[in-house]
């Protein structure tokens, strides 16, 4: 599979989608690789962490050409690579065959809307309905989605997770109790991991998300104390600067999805951790309009018959 | 080529005091079932069709006709709450997206509510207060979530259908147009401005794929506007600036105001529509079913609806004069920021796989009448 696969790597980079075949194929592997990654995946620095991509593919360029290449660069993506933009799927598979290509340089964890639910309310399977005509590509990416790693931890010292922190969750070591190979639930710690976010309270708040909770800087430094973290990186808030730190740098936002929308007007941003676990935001802009593909013709939906 | 059009029911305001106050009702898929064939339902279907038809081959601005005083008074209570943005200003620093004002904003509306219904309507209408009422309230966006979407939209429409219902406001074509092409124009630019001040996310989203992040009512209305005329091609629209003669020129504008990108990766529907739809008619009956479908089918949007006073939630009766039902089929998406879980109650709209049959698809004859 290795040159096919580098051909495919080269193809999507194009953002010239797979074959369906192509994509099942890519997905079995995936699946042999994920299955024997640990609940929070341990990578060694320096790595390169980044937030929310929802399906913004020539801003994930903009983001290699900032960051470096994989496998120049060591990479952590904590979810959210689909939905809401109009490539979804170019955006997915290309992280996912550079996982497979190169395992030990490419970390994807989960996020919220890498769900089966999710994809069919926020764009994804419409998207895998109107690209490839069919649902299978849905199916197969979302059987992915389920063995994806809830978290991860570089050198024992900076915890990354899509959401955040849960009520039912002391310790990471609880995280790997966790059986994450299932639909993300709709309450519970996996749960919350995908969902929480930090806001400035203290202890617990219901969150208007309607999933997950609302965490305050003292669980904050509660949890890093506990788990002897310098720091939490986390992503699923839109901030408007690129990054957001927040409870005296115990917990820092990480968005990568400039001009989230094609409308919010912020820059995005990615983590670069160095050896010492030393942290560089580098902030970057969404990619000039120049570079997008010409618009391919695709029928209006049936009701327009 | 002249339609029969239903005629919209009256709900006699001695009637009022007896019905139930709207409660939630819609909670599962099933429920959303039951709401496509409630009274309400094809009261609802009945009322957007004659708004349609009322504006076919009128333009924006609005002239002629004389207004109502209930018009006027709408449009002055539509006035009074964009005032009250003046008034309420966003947070500087705001903490996250959506700006914390929004609820300062509707904390007020829940307080005031009463007096401006009050202001609104005559005073015999004083029973019919604590009917519309839960709709008024709904109809600007979510004071929790901070968001707006079609689900909210739709609260307007069902606004004004009880008090068309009640006959506050008339069935008849000069007030009906009155409502599409002057307080429907005045409540769209209320909601953009009240989106644009405290950045209010779209309430859910098939992301590039819906028709439109947080609106869908204006393109069916302005679809309408240019249904039986064949200058303005449908492609039009990829040729902007538009002028604002019509609902649909008006919210492709606002796209455009607000978004940046290419327009056939951000409004891959209307580009679709745009570039494969052969005429107005076809947009006009294609939207409807849509809306339908996307909109009115989907449980995540409706469950948010009170129902059950003024929108009966009993069984319609058969009715002859019925439109046909056209089934809609397949799931094609409207309306995004911070993501909703769908499942939660406090969830605001999108998809499901929902079906299908409906009451409000239009007469299969809809090309234009040349």
């Amino acid at each position: 599979m290795g040159s096919d696969l580098d051909e495919q790597i080269e193809q999507l980079k194009r953002c010239e989608p797979i074959s369906e075949e192509q994509v099942k194929r890519l997905c079995l592997k995936a699946r042999e690789i994920l299955i024997e990654e640990a609940n929070v995946q341990h990578i060694d620095s320096p790595v390169t962490i980044c937030g929310d991509i929802h399906g913004q593919f020539f801003d994930l360029m903009e983001l290699f050409s900032v960051g470096g290449f994989c496998p120049d660069t060591n990479y952590l993506f904590m979810g959210d690579f689909v939905d809401r933009g109009f490539y979804s799927v170019e955006t997915f598979l290309l992280l996912l065959a550079l996982k497979v290509r190169y395992p030990e340089r490419m970390t994807l964890i989960r996020g919220n809307h890498e769900s089966r639910q999710i994809t069919q309310v926020y764009g994804f399977y419409d998207e895998c309905q109107r690209k490839y005509g069919g649902t299978n590509v849905w199916r197969w990416c979302c059987e992915v989605f389920d063995y994806l790693a809830l978290g991860a931890i570089v050198d024992g010292r900076v915890f990354g997770v899509h959401g955040g922190l849960s009520p039912n969750l002391h310790s990471i070591d609880q995280i790997r109790a966790i059986d994450r190979k299932q639909e993300v639930p709709h309450d519970g710690p996996m749960c919350d991991l995908l969902w929480s976010d930090p806001d400035d309270i203290q202890g617990w708040g219901l969150s208007p998300r309607g999933a997950g909770y609302l965490f305050g800087g003292d669980i904050t430094k509660q949890f890093a104390h506990t788990n002897a973290l310098d720091l939490i990186a986390r992503a699923h808030q839109l901030a408007m600067e690129g990054y957001k730190i927040m409870f005296e740098r115990t917990i820092v936002t990480v968005w990568s999805a400039p001009n989230y929308c094609y409308r919010c007007g912020n820059v995005a941003s990615i983590l670069e951790l160095d050896e010492h676990l030393g942290q560089e935001y580098k902030v970057f802009s969404h990619a000039p309009i120049d570079v997008r593909s010409v618009p391919s013709k695709r029928p209006p939906a049936d009701y327009f018959l | 080529m002249v339609r029969q059009l239903a005629q919209l029911r009256e709900i006699p305001l001695e009637d009022v005091s007896a019905l139930s106050q709207p409660t939630l009702k819609i909670h599962t898929d099933k429920d959303v079932e039951t709401w496509r064939s409630s009274r309400s339902y094809q009261d609802y279907a009945i009322f957007l069709r004659r708004l349609n038809e009322s504006v076919v081959g009128h333009a924006l601005p609005a002239t002629g006709s004389s207004t109502s005083e209930a018009i006027v008074r709408m449009l002055a209570m539509l006035d009074s709450l964009d005032t009250w943005i003046d008034e309420v200003p966003a947070q500087v620093s705001p903490q996250r997206f959506g700006n914390l004002a929004f609820r300062t904003w509707g904390q007020r509306l829940e307080k005031e509510s009463d007096a401006l219904l009050r202001t609104l309507l005559p005073a015999e209408y004083a029973v019919v207060i604590p009917q519309v009422k839960p709709y008024l309230l709904t109809s600007f966006g979510s004071f929790g979530r901070m968001d707006y979407g079609t689900g909210h939209e739709t609260s307007f429409a069902l606004f004004l259908l009880c008090l068309t219902l009640t006959r506050s406001l008339q069935p008849v074509p000069d007030e009906e147009r009155n409502i599409v092409l002057k307080v429907f124009p005045r409540y769209l630019r209320l909601c953009w401005r009240l989106q644009d001040v405290y950045n209010l996310e779209p309430a859910g989203s098939h992301g590039v794929w819906g028709l439109d992040d947080s609106s869908f009512l204006g393109y069916i209305f302005g679809s309408g506007q240019l249904r039986d005329q064949t200058q303005i091609p449908v492609s039009a629209v990829l040729h902007p600036p538009l002028p604002d003669t019509n609902l649909y020129f008006l919210s492709i504008m606002r796209i455009h105001q607000v978004k940046h990108g290419p327009f056939h990766e951000h409004s891959s529907q209307l580009h679709s529509i745009a570039t494969g739809v052969p005429n107005w008619g076809k947009v006009n009956s294609g939207l409807f079913k849509m809306y339908e479908a996307e909109v009115l089918g989907k449980r995540v949007v409706v469950q948010h609806i009170p129902l059950g006073g003024l929108l009966q939630w009993d069984e319609a009766p058969m009715q002859s004069e019925a439109p046909p039902s056209l089934p809609s089929r397949m799931a094609e998406p409207p309306s995004h920021g911070a993501t909703r879980a769908p499942w939660a109650a406090s969830a605001s709209q999108s998809a499901g796989h929902s079906n299908t049959r409906g009451t409000m698809a239009p007469p299969s004859s809809t090309e234009p009448s040349s």
